[in-house]
């Protein structure tokens, strides 16, 4: 019997490492012509460079628009989460405990939010109107609008498991609804804003569509659309793309690699419970 | 103190930053679209005019419109069904008790979901290269070279080419909920069915498929939603082409935007959540019976 | 229906841009102040250098500075500067594509109109005519004629004992010929899409124009002619689909690139390709301009019984926004870069054959080639430019026609198309 579990159990770490290899051999590509020249990464062989250079690097990382785009990512992402979660919290501490009228319309509301998409051609338009297409506030505030709907649900949700009873009490004691919801619910709430802050931020800082209708000043554009602009130019030398984008998923692999659990967990029981 | 009157103590200025953000800049335009998408509306007109369901009409009687239609169905559908399928054959793989490793090959499949669908699309165009992509260079050193192909290129497989790099990068997230939901799932089931004799086969029907009920549900809804706005990965892989090959609703709005015809694109949109909400309710509500049946 | 009228107002945006102008309008007593700097609008695929050059030494006479920015080029550019009208972020000047639907797309109440302006009299006569709507003018001319054609590669010619062909069956024998000896005859740059509306543009003047002479260009200006109706235009894309089917395009054409095609062109790999003059200049950026002098050639499209008719792309224009916060001082750095010494830096960088008086410039073999043909009169201007409304998402619709062969549709939708956006741009007939 073992020695069919074995084989069972060999050819399985089999199919996983053939798995892997079909997940990972795209990127180690990537990462080996990065260090290639522009001839030899035009190949796009696994092979190891002949005449490892850092050039791609040296020319990447000497374009300010690489630390701009960053610098906007993170100015954009920050912001953006943190006004999530807090209004989320706020919005699902009245929601789940009020059980009013205007909780529950705006709930319903929400939950259009997450089927329908959003309509770009409308929405440059007001914020065109409203002077604020093209600046930092504008697309944090649009970033905010959208990710609101799956916190709230997800916090709403998380709420239930929180006591009235310690409301109750607060009350009692004199407190305001604002120093309870800060000092006693937000602190209970570690667990999902974790979730919604690692959702949100995934999904803005990879975002693509965004950034591409609203804003058309270069020096605001985060890092991701950044790699939209670098690629048309520089697309025959395959060794500088990849360096480029070596550089920009590289801290998205370093948090991925440290966090992974928390990621994984995040990106999936946030579904679930959404 | 009453609970109606307790729960009214709660201050209702809380919801007032939700209320205020998301009306603004999500209700307010999807309301507009709709009076919008009834218009002329376009970069060259200073006054703008009712025209009912012009663009409408003009949109279904446009050839790149219908193909861009199916486009979005196939696509939609293809990778929700692969992903899926491939999802829960490896949550259930990884699932075995006696494997080693599993975190770390959950880890490694998971990955390409947490990379910006546009640095997988560039990537992938460097792949798909006819001549020298790793693609087809590996197909040729195993023997397969007859099915090396120019994937992005040829009219035929470049919908398919662009189905498959999308069902790589999203495959790990199907898996992990399954795992999440074949985790949940006790033990002592399938104990119990052993001592009655089923075997794999019937135990996968009977048990677990019934009971990851859930996952199925999420799974396949997100991921239907998700594909039908599908935007980047296309624009970057083959920008519609050849030809409309494989133009989709998201590529198909952003050209009627850059043409200026504004009036148009936002009734496109209009279709495309319409398609969202007739396709995503439905099967909603349907995967959501099964499981309470279930 | 009963149509509603609703008047959409564009919001009053009072934007100062810091790197403008400090001063308001001109005050009545010392005439218009003086702005530390005018922004000058340009596509990013302009070269910049020669302007670069151009404004130092405006600066150096005048004490103004000129901040160029580039827009992204394409149908992108245009709109963007809509964009920048409806908000009223006005740059002082900016230039942009041939003719005078160029006024009406952007509104000729929204251009300054500078009729009677000195700067005209250094107009050639046939670019001032090209510039004139409803009998005023609202752009100066910028840049040189150029030409779309069917550039060669003179070894490749020679290899094969070709010459210049004296008519398509000649043409087609050429590239027969080519490929039997081993070169690509055509080559098409599909993936990057607009390469390929080349060979309709110049097959028009060839085989469309002596069809429906210059009154059915009129009635196509108007929608009294629809494109799907003339049969001269469908025998251009029949010819187009047979040049893929008898073999003439390299193998795996669908993933041919602009790149590519100047590369191999250059490096004689290649016979023809279908191109226009702007790729001159890139040619020579990497080759070197004796090289490209000697070895690239150019004929333009032949007909059934003669060597056809060249296709002449007009200069470039520079507009100026009426309620620009510079006009008169954006109007004199329009003088200043239209002065003849001026010009003839801009052709130290660029091609094309200049349209103002007294200009030095070397023309090129083929340049020359192109001025003979103008001057024999066997030289019509790219249809595009005499029409206002635009054969929109063209390159997509040939390509999908190479994919079918199916010369119907193409013509249906390109029809459908143009009818679409002169409606959209309002304009009369549509």
């Amino acid at each position: 019997m073992t020695a069919q579990r074995h084989l069972q159990h060999t050819l399985l770490i089999l199919l996983c490492i053939i798995l892997s290899a079909i997940i990972l051999t795209p990127f180690l590509m990537m990462l080996v012509n990065s260090f290639k020249d522009v001839r030899e990464s035009a190949l796009f062989k696994l092979s190891p460079p002949s005449n490892p250079t850092l050039e791609n690097y040296i020319t990447v990382l000497s374009k300010p628009y690489f630390w701009r785009g960053l610098r906007n990512s993170l100015i954009i992402t920050t912001f953006a989460t943190v006004f999530v979660n807090l209004f989320a919290s706020m919005s699902a501490f009245i929601i789940q405990r009020k059980e009013g009228k205007l909780g529950k319309i705006l709930y319903f509301a929400l939950f259009a939010g997450i089927i329908v998409p959003i309509s770009i051609i409308p929405t440059i338009q007001l914020m065109m109107q409203t002077k604020i297409h093209n600046t930092y506030i504008g697309i944090i505030l649009f970033y905010v609008a959208i990710n609101l709907p799956f916190s709230v649900f997800l916090l709403a949700g998380f709420m239930k498991t929180v006591p009235r009873e310690i409301d109750e009490a607060a009350v009692i004691e004199g407190c305001s609804y604002p120093r309870l919801f800060m000092l006693l619910i937000i602190p209970l709430l570690r667990t999902p804003i974790v979730t919604s802050t690692i959702v949100t931020v995934t999904a803005i800082w990879n975002d693509f569509t965004a950034p591409f209708y609203l804003i058309s000043d270069s020096k605001k554009w985060p890092i991701v659309i950044s790699v939209y602009n670098f690629v048309s130019q520089y697309y025959t030398n395959w060794g500088t793309v990849f360096a480029f984008m070596m550089m920009v998923i590289l801290p998205v692999l370093v948090v991925y690699a440290l966090l992974q659990k928390h990621i994984i967990a995040s990106l999936t029981t946030g579904a679930v419970k959404g | 103190m009453t609970i109606s009157s307790q729960r009214s103590r709660y201050p209702n200025w809380f919801l007032l930053p939700t209320i205020l953000v998301f009306g603004f800049l999500f209700v307010i335009p999807t309301l507009t679209s709709f009076y919008y998408s009834l218009t002329d509306w376009n970069i060259n007109r200073r006054v703008i005019t009712f025209i009912g369901f012009d663009n409408f009409i003009e949109l279904f009687s446009d050839i790149k419109f219908r193909a861009t239609l199916s486009n979005t169905l196939t696509y939609a559908f293809s990778v929700t069904f692969t992903r899926n399928f491939l999802g829960l054959f490896l949550a259930i793989l990884l699932n075995i008790a006696t494997l080693r490793g599993k975190n770390l090959f959950r880890t490694i499949i998971f990955l390409p979901y947490v990379i910006a669908p546009v640095v997988i699309g560039y990537l992938f165009t460097a792949i798909y290269n006819p001549s020298q992509g790793i693609l087809n260079q590996g197909l040729r050193t195993i023997g397969l070279g007859f099915l090396a192909k120019d994937w992005l290129n040829d009219p035929n497989i470049a919908l398919f080419s662009t189905i498959m790099t999308d069902v790589w990068r999203t495959t790990g997230f199907s898996m992990v909920i399954y795992l999440a939901g074949l985790q949940a799932i006790p033990q002592e089931l399938y104990e119990s069915a052993a001592i009655d004799g089923a075997n794999g086969m019937r135990r996968l029907a009977h048990i677990t498929l019934p009971l990851l009920a859930p996952s199925i549900t999420i799974n396949v809804v997100l991921a239907l939603i998700g594909t039908m706005k599908v935007f980047v990965m296309i624009l970057v892989l083959t920008n519609g082409g050849p030809g409309y090959a494989t133009e989709v609703m998201n590529t198909y709005i952003m050209s009627t935007f850059s043409l200026g015809l504004y009036g148009s694109g936002t009734a496109a949109n209009i279709i495309l959540s319409l398609l969202i909400i007739t396709i995503g309710l439905p099967v909603l509500l349907l995967l959501r019976r099964r499981e309470v049946e279930l | 229906m009963i149509p509603l009228e609703v008047r959409h107002r564009v919001s009053q945006s009072l934007i100062l841009k810091n790197s403008l102008a400090i001063f308001a309008a001109p005050s009545v007593e010392v005439g218009p102040k003086k702005p530390s700097s005018l922004t000058v609008v340009v596509p990013n695929t302009t070269i910049l250098d020669p302007l670069e050059k151009i404004f130092a030494k405006y600066t150096a006479e005048v004490g103004i500075k000129v901040e160029i920015q580039a827009l992204p080029a394409g149908e992108e550019y245009g709109r963007l500067l809509q964009t920048r009208f409806a908000t009223k972020d006005y740059p002082d000047l900016f230039t942009m594509d041939p003719g005078t639907k160029q006024y009406t797309k952007f509104g000729v109440d929204r251009l300054l109109e500078m009729t009677g302006d000195p700067l005209f009299d250094n107009v050639l006569e046939a670019s001032l005519d090209f510039q004139r709507y409803q009998g005023k003018l609202y752009g100066a001319p910028w840049g040189g004629t150029g030409t779309y054609g069917v550039y060669y590669n003179k070894d490749v010619f020679a290899a094969i004992g070709a010459k210049p062909p004296v008519n398509y069956a000649d043409f087609l024998s050429i590239l027969r010929r080519a490929k039997a000896a081993g070169y690509i005859p055509v080559y098409e740059a599909s993936k990057t899409e607009w390469p390929l509306q080349v060979f309709s543009l110049i097959a028009w003047p060839t085989f469309v124009d002596p069809a429906i002479g210059d009154e059915g260009v009129q009635r196509l200006e108007v929608n009294e002619l629809q494109l799907n109706q003339i049969p001269a235009l469908r025998d251009v894309f029949s010819r187009y689909v047979s040049l893929r089917d008898a073999g003439l395009f390299q193998s795996g054409y669908q993933a041919g690139t602009y790149e590519e095609q100047m590369e191999l062109l250059a490096t004689g790999k290649v016979a023809v390709a279908f191109q226009i003059s702007n790729f001159i200049p890139s040619l020579m950026a990497k080759f070197g301009q004796d090289y490209v002098s000697e070895k690239i050639g150019w004929f333009p499209l032949p007909s059934d019984t003669d060597q056809g008719i060249a296709m002449l792309t007009p200069a470039h224009q520079i507009l100026v926004p009426r309620d620009g916060k510079n006009t008169d001082w954006a109007m004199d750095l329009v003088r200043f870069m239209t002065k003849s010494e001026n010009q003839a830096i801009y052709f130290d960088y660029n091609a094309g054959i200049p349209v103002y008086k007294g200009v030095e410039k070397e023309l090129l073999p083929y340049e020359m080639d192109v001025l003979a043909f103008d001057q024999a009169g066997k030289a019509k201007i790219n249809v595009q430019n005499r029409l206002s409304s635009s054969f929109t998402d063209f390159p997509k619709i040939l390509q999908n026609m190479l994919i079918t062969g199916d010369v119907n549709t193409a013509l249906n939708l390109m029809d459908e198309n143009y009818r679409r956006t002169g409606k959209a741009r309002a304009l009369p007939g549509f």
